[in-house]
């Protein structure tokens, strides 16, 4: 467990020397947002101009690329994994400045909203229907901050991905 | 009567103040979050790395990603 957390501080350490301020996205960031599970996913948000350097900094700390696109990379470390998603959109781009600062045990971290990391469940979703995790979390999301979210957000993504009729699916 | 008497005014003031601390925090340049709690009242994370601690003892070779992501809809 100690190397989960060492990993998150070692990362989050790495982001800071090279300037970079990323925002925490997938698993992690549900479990942020008050849905806990299990996971050990590490999935961050950067912007697409410091994708270079991340990859640069990643292999130094002995991490290995997977893949990567203009959109997002993956990285392994033994048993240790890192998934990225680069902003380049408006869209990612805001979420990635509007996310908050929290203080955890891993040290500071940036997290992105609960209707951008719907946003990006959905996304993860439309691209891979198997990743049915991703609805579980969406719903749970939904179940949890129903009362809070911003709906037109959501309605937005949802109308993004062609999929105005999951939200109140999800909704239930 | 001097106007900052005025009951308006000092509603406005008492508004004020009960924001300062949202619009100080904004002008340092931070959207901070305060820690949330789950429904146990414990902050969600802090619960993660318990649950994990345990899901570790039981699952000590957790399945590591062996394929890259896919998928062709990048939208946000």
């Amino acid at each position: 467990m100690s190397n989960l957390v060492e990993q998150i501080r070692e990362a989050l350490s790495m982001f800071a020397r090279n300037g970079i301020e990323p925002a925490l996205i997938g698993g992690l960031a549900v479990v942020a947002h008050q849905v806990v599970r299990a996971t050990k996913d590490v999935d961050f948000l950067v912007e697409a101009e410091a994708a270079d350097r991340v990859h640069d900094a990643l292999l130094d700390l002995g991490y290995k690329c997977l893949y990567r696109s203009e959109d997002a990379a993956n990285y392994v470390r033994a048993t240790e994994g890192l998934d990225l998603l680069y902003a380049h959109r408006p869209l990612a781009r805001h979420l990635l400045a509007q996310a908050s600062v929290r203080e955890t045990p891993m040290g500071r971290m940036r997290i992105v909203s609960v209707e951008g990391l719907i946003g990006f469940k959905l996304q993860g979703f439309v691209n891979d229907a198997t990743r049915t995790r991703d609805l579980d979390d969406i719903r749970a999301l939904l179940k949890i901050h129903r009362t809070r979210l911003d709906m037109d957000e959501l309605r937005s993504y949802f109308a993004l991905f062609n999929k105005p009729g999951l939200l109140n699916e999800l909704i239930g | 009567m001097n106007s900052s008497d005025s009951p308006d005014t000092h509603a406005g003031t008492a508004q004020h103040s009960a924001n300062a601390r949202v619009v100080l925090a904004r002008e340092a340049g931070l959207s901070f979050q305060p820690p949330l709690v789950s429904v146990s009242g414990i902050d969600p994370i802090a619960e993660w790395l318990s649950l994990m601690e345990v899901v570790q003892m039981l699952c000590p070779v957790w399945p590591v990603r062996d394929k890259p992501m896919h998928g062709s809809h990048w939208r946000l």
